[in-house]
């Protein structure tokens, strides 16, 4: 494992700390639509946080994930309301290129993100654009490349490899640029399970080691679990919850309003409760639900 | 043998043209009826494999048996009628400029007639719910009911077996859900069903029959009790049984396999915990 030491790694103390990104009423709609595509949306992320999103398809997850980095509304025409400030900067007004040294997206079909003839040239990409030095990217490429396990194929063709590599590099294109908050939409929605678990693996790391800000967008539920600090719920538009994962995935009647399925644990807890069992929780993951069922069981 | 195979793999190899060796040595039969999922990782040859039962790929060596006829003298448009595929992405097959145009294609290139055609587009359109949607352009469909349109393309030809290929992938629940339960209806009418997914609760819940892939070769193959309760084979393949059956397993249930959460809970109440009433009691 390469030292990541050119990486800056933001604190992550449980002080209060200014927030590094804050939604106020933020309405959005596309052009010749009727209804707004996300409405009146305020949040606020503190440095350091893992931040889920979940709802269904349609809920209006991606054109949150694009109003981080002024994607939307500079990119995306449409009405915008409210304001989006990240790292001190009013989205509406910084130039994108800015923004982008704050915020690293990385879209939901992670191909039509990559365009270069290799591998290398994709992860430098960004940081040329930035202007920077040709030794600090020549650096920051191979910390990139390494912390998501990809060193040794830069000169092979982005499009050559797995999809799970695919996804993992897009993810190297926006950590070279070293941004604060990183926000991934769908990151293993069409990936195998080895690929799926190496990718979130390197997100969960990025948060851990690196102490970047983490907004994740994904289906996966038993991955929530298992790392989100917070979860947003979003569902048609509107932000329907924002709290613990094991407070989102205790509440039913929230989950069937947004049809979001949990992880079968929660599901199980909850069936025992119709059959009078009388749980002061509701376990989220494996580790809890033995405990939980072990210890019922033993008294 | 109890009943004639729909589809007969005998020593099936497949190189594809750049000399990669897919599969190595297939042997395999399926039964009228059965509901098959094919699991394992991308590269793992599943859909490879599966494109061999309607001859969109014919073996290098070794045969191919549809409906006991050998798949290397047959073509596509022959087989298709027996065996329909719905591919991963709807987008891949879908080309017309309506919902109705494009369920009467397939009809029209076997040469039904004009009415047969009509009458075969209502029913479907019913059977699928897409009638109120008959004249809108495939594209301006949402993703799911695009994935309605490609399985109403395929019953249009009216086969005796399905080929799903990961038909949940990039749906939300309430989509993937619903797909599922069409899926089951067509084998609730007697259809024989294959897919292909990475979703372990999917499979645990709807399939009946769980063929494992690893490198070209069946690495495991039996029902969905007898390969989830091969913990440590699957763990070396990197895949993971239903987080409920795994649950189950760590409680100590060893002499049968949980593969959904009714049957967990089931289990919890009957066998495991000691009822509601006297443990309330012991936590108060």
């Amino acid at each position: 494992m390469q030292p990541v030491s050119s990486f800056s790694t933001s604190p992550c103390g449980k002080e209060k700390m200014s927030p590094l990104v804050e939604f106020k009423d933020v309405t959005f709609s596309y052009p010749r639509t009727e209804q707004s595509a996300i409405r009146n949306i305020s949040f606020e992320i503190s440095p350091g946080e893992f931040v889920a999103l979940i709802g269904p398809s349609g809920a209006g997850k991606s054109t949150l994930c694009y109003s981080f980095n002024g994607s939307v509304p500079q990119l995306f025409n449409g009405n915008m309301a409210g304001s989006v400030t990240v790292a001190g900067r009013d989205t509406c007004q910084e130039e994108i290129p800015i923004l982008a040294q704050h915020v690293g997206l990385v879209v939901q079909n992670a191909r039509t993100q990559l365009f270069n003839v290799s591998v290398l040239q994709e992860v430098g990409f960004g940081c040329e654009n930035l202007g920077m030095p040709r030794e600090r990217i020549r650096e920051r490429v191979q910390q990139a490349l390494s912390f998501v396990g990809l060193s040794g194929l830069e000169e092979r063709e982005p499009t050559a490899l797995s999809g799970g590599q695919q996804q993992r590099l897009a993810i190297a294109c926006v950590l070279a640029m070293d941004p604060e908050v990183l926000v991934l939409d769908e990151p293993t929605s069409e990936l195998d399970p080895i690929g799926s678990e190496q990718v979130m693996g390197v997100i969960a790391r990025m948060n851990r080691e690196l102490g970047k800000t983490i907004f994740l967008v994904t289906h996966d539920m038993e991955f929530v679990a298992k790392y989100a600090s917070r979860v947003l719920v979003l569902c048609e538009g509107l932000l329907i919850e924002d709290g613990s994962s094991e407070k989102v995935f205790s509440n039913s009647a929230l989950l069937e309003r947004a049809r979001i399925r949990p992880p079968q644990v929660c599901e199980v807890a909850q069936g025992l409760r119709q059959k009078g069992y009388s749980l002061n929780r509701i376990p989220i993951n494996m580790d809890m639900a033995i405990e939980m069922f072990m210890g019922l069981r033993h008294g | 043998m109890a009943r004639e195979n729909i589809i007969l793999c005998e020593n099936l190899d497949f190189i594809y043209p750049n000399g990669v060796q897919a599969l190595h040595n297939i042997t395999l039969a399926i039964e009228p009826g059965e509901y098959v999922a094919f699991v394992g990782q991308n590269g793992s040859g599943k859909t490879t494999l599966v494109k061999h039962f309607n001859g969109l790929l014919k073996p290098t060596h070794g045969t191919v048996r549809v409906f006991g006829e050998d798949t290397q003298e047959k073509k596509v448009s022959y087989l298709s009628r027996k065996v329909g595929y719905v591919f991963q992405n709807p987008d891949d097959m879908l080309f017309c400029n309506s919902v109705e145009e494009e369920i009467a294609y397939g009809p029209r290139m076997i040469g039904l007639g004009l009415e047969e055609i009509g009458a075969k587009v209502e029913r479907i359109l019913r059977e699928l719910e897409l009638d109120n949607q008959r004249e809108i352009h495939p594209f301006a469909l949402s993703l799911g009911d695009r994935q309605r349109l490609a399985v109403a393309c395929v019953l249009s030809l009216d086969p005796e077996m399905f080929v799903f290929d990961e038909p949940t992938t990039g749906q939300d629940y309430f989509g993937g859900k619903s797909i599922m339960m069409l899926i089951d209806q067509l084998h609730a009418k007697g259809k024989t069903i294959v897919i292909i997914t990475h979703d372990m609760p999917l499979v645990a819940e709807h399939a009946r029959r769980v063929v494992v892939m690893n490198r070209g070769q069946i690495a495991l193959d039996g029902s969905p009790e007898q390969v989830f309760r091969q913990t440590a084979q699957l763990r070396q393949l990197s895949l993971r049984a239903p987080q409920v059956t795994l649950l189950a397993q760590n409680l100590g249930l060893k002499d049968r396999t949980i593969l959904e959460a009714a049957s967990m809970i089931r289990w919890l109440a009957e066998d495991y915990l000691p009822a509601p009433g006297v443990m309330q009691g012991e936590q108060a």
